[in-house]
């Protein structure tokens, strides 16, 4: 906490904010490992970090209330919503989201040493971009439904119905690929 | 209630969404199903599956990537600017040539303003700190590349960059107060002192320099120039490693006047510039240091008349002179030696509400455009921005900022007195200047304030001095400067 005195000669006690450095150092790692759930590619997520956090440095100067970390995941989902859009345009993606109906589990054989890991990954594939953003929000990054809210820009009974969908969907591929697996 | 019923909820449940007699209906449900209890358990396994996956840790390689990004756009806008100020230079000299220079000229300047913020104008005067955004953050970038970062490797140069929050982002006051703080702690100030300010500007009168932390919780100055003297307009290269500040006049042995440059680091003995017109009512005013570290603008004014001249900063030899209008902090040059702001003077006080005019002087007959009303423009340290003071009277002077190139122009503050010895951060984002309480009385002093995008402004509690005239931003950390 600083003191500092206003031109009129209050003091007035003022909470010292994070430089642009602190605020890489603290959610490079987090904003990531999001984006990595996202598009399920490291090479691609680590150039959607940059683009990130370009972006965040860029934004700043308009940000009336820095709310953190909501406010960054916000650019990290719009940021992955566009790649994902272009990459379905251009369709050359290795996996593409579907809904319940069209989504299969893969043909190739797991022979059951399909590690966790590769589970989820595939799982997550099968959401759309938005339910895979709000599971991976409420979930994996642990933000509140008010914190998605803002980091979506959604109101509440859409993030909340985007969620349900999301986990239901996940839990059908999951399971598909855990038996499979077995 | 069925399983299919509980099915489509569980998702709902397991994120505790439900209201609660639905809850209820769920649970007990539950309590006697083992197939929808299995359906939970693969909920709760797909979430522990989800907190444990992907804990990479990215590549350190990104933090670079991002700054890199960040200069190579700042550094594309500066020479879209540069490119454009060109064109519109090199047309008018075409357009002269065919006798409509004036027409052309002002469709050019106007066409120049529009595409590079096409609501220049109807923003302008009062934009709030958004508005400055783009400049403010460009600024910290334009800088990397700089003479400034010379000494620096790159990696430190980064570092230490990215540490300074663009001030212009910030939106908030209290957020702007902190930062500015921050800032301020990076800084150090020289400035000339005097303990009676009756006598400043006097020819006669002593003002050594002094040198202090920007925000020092304590201790005495360091004298920065040990012997007291009548010194004028101290100013530190953009590489922190020479002081130069000049040697009035009035010293009675003519062998000491001029304009000295010194080692910061202290080592003597330095050198000096003779100046032109080194008479005895000559003074040597708003010395600075030109961007590339090699030159030197300063003016020399005279009972009758001022001259801004450039010089090289090691041999002296007079690169060009601008004969200039009385009183000589009336006219400055960019730091990059292309821009000219003047103030004509005319009948009336000095601080009275003038046109600034901004010429092209890199070619001949380069475009002029007027880019404010007001008086005494100081140059960013990127050359693209003036600050300026306006005001009907001395008594409520308002500093301005002006945007030369898009004419965006902003209202920093409005102070009921007399705002002195204005002068902009190393990087550009934040301005400094005094105001004094008590007008030039034995008993007056000097209030540091600092100030960005708007309020607040902030007072600088650290320096405490009797009397500030000219005073400069040291880039910091001033590598070469004795650490108090």
């Amino acid at each position: 906490m600083v003191s500092s005195h206003t031109l009129t000669g209050e003091r007035v006690a003022v909470q010292a904010i994070p430089t642009f450095e602190e605020i890489f150092s603290r959610y490079n790692t987090q904003i990531y490992n999001y984006l990595l759930g996202m598009v399920g590619n490291p090479e691609q997520a680590q150039d959607l970090t940059q683009d990130t956090f370009v972006k965040a440095y860029r934004a700043l100067p308009n940000v009336q209330e820095l709310i953190l970390p909501a406010w960054l995941y916000r650019i990290a989902t719009n940021t992955a919503l566009d790649a994902l859009r272009h990459r379905k345009l251009i369709a050359w993606l290795p996996f593409q989201p579907g809904d319940d109906d069209r989504y299969r589990a893969p043909e190739r054989d797991l022979g059951g040493e399909m590690a966790e890991t590769e589970m989820v990954r595939q799982s997550l594939l099968a959401l759309t971009p938005r339910q895979r953003a709000c599971l991976l929000l409420r979930t994996r990054d642990g933000l509140s439904i008010d914190e998605i809210c803002t980091a979506m820009k959604m109101s509440r009974d859409a993030v909340k119905a985007t969620l349900y969908r999301g986990k239901e969907r996940f839990r059908v591929a999951y399971r598909a690929l855990e038996c499979k697996a077995s | 209630m069925t399983c299919v019923h509980v099915r489509a909820q569980l998702a709902a449940y397991q994120e505790g969404g439900l209201r609660p007699s639905q809850r209820r209906a769920v649970a007990l449900h539950l309590a006697s199903c083992p197939a929808c209890q299995a359906e939970l358990a693969v909920y709760e396994e797909g979430d522990r599956a989800l907190r444990r996956f992907a804990a990479d840790t990215p590549s350190a390689a990104i933090y670079a990537s991002v700054l890199q990004r960040l200069g190579q756009e700042d550094a594309a806008r500066s020479q879209r600017k540069a490119h454009l100020v060109r064109a519109v230079s090199s047309w008018l000299n075409v357009a002269g040539t065919l006798g409509a220079a004036g027409v052309v000229g002002a469709v050019l300047v106007v066409l120049a303003q529009g595409l590079h913020a096409p609501a220049a104008m109807s923003t302008a005067a009062h934009s709030g700190p958004g508005g400055q955004s783009q400049s403010g953050a460009a600024l910290v970038h334009e800088q990397q590349a700089g003479p400034s970062a010379r000494n620096e490797t790159p990696a430190g140069r980064n570092v230490e960059l990215a540490a300074v929050f663009p001030l212009a982002s910030v939106g908030t006051s209290v957020r702007l107060t902190a930062t500015l703080l921050q800032l301020a702690e990076r800084g150090t100030l020289l400035y000339l002192h005097t303990s009676d300010p009756t006598e400043f500007g006097q020819d006669n009168s002593q003002a050594p320099i002094l040198q202090q932390p920007l925000l020092a919780t304590g201790g005495q100055p360091t004298m920065l120039v040990p012997t007291p003297g009548i010194y004028s307009s101290p100013a530190v290269s953009p590489d922190g490693r020479w002081l130069a500040y000049g040697v009035h006049s009035a010293v009675p042995h003519s062998a000491q006047r001029g304009i000295w440059v010194r080692d910061t680091a202290g080592r003597p003995p330095g050198w000096r510039i003779r100046v032109p017109h080194d008479g005895p009512s000559a003074q040597i005013k708003d010395i600075r240091w030109a961007a590339d570290g090699r030159d030197l603008i300063f003016s020399v004014q005279t009972h009758a008349s001022v001259t801004l001249y450039v010089a090289d900063a090691r041999t002296g030899a007079l690169q060009r002179q601008y004969p200039g209008w009385w009183p000589a902090d009336n006219q400055a040059l960019s730091p990059d030696l292309r821009l000219l702001a003047t103030v004509p003077y005319e009948a009336g006080p000095q601080d009275a509400e003038r046109p600034i005019t901004v010429r092209d002087v890199s070619s001949p007959g380069g475009a002029s455009w007027q880019v404010g009303i007001g008086a005494r423009p100081v140059w960013s340290p990127d050359s693209t921005r003036l600050a300026y003071l306006t005001g009907p009277a001395l008594s409520a002077v308002t500093l301005t900022v002006v945007d030369v190139y898009s004419g965006r122009r902003w209202a920093l503050s409005t102070v009921p007195r007399a705002i002195d010895a204005v002068c902009w951060s190393p990087d550009g984002t934040a301005i400094l200047y005094t105001v004094h309480e008590g007008d030039r009385s034995p008993a007056a002093t000097s209030q540091l304030w600092i100030t960005a995008a708007g309020r607040p402004n902030v007072a600088l509690p650290g320096v405490r001095t009797r009397w500030i005239g000219d005073m400069t931003w040291v880039p910091s950390p001033a590598p070469h400067l004795p650490r108090n």
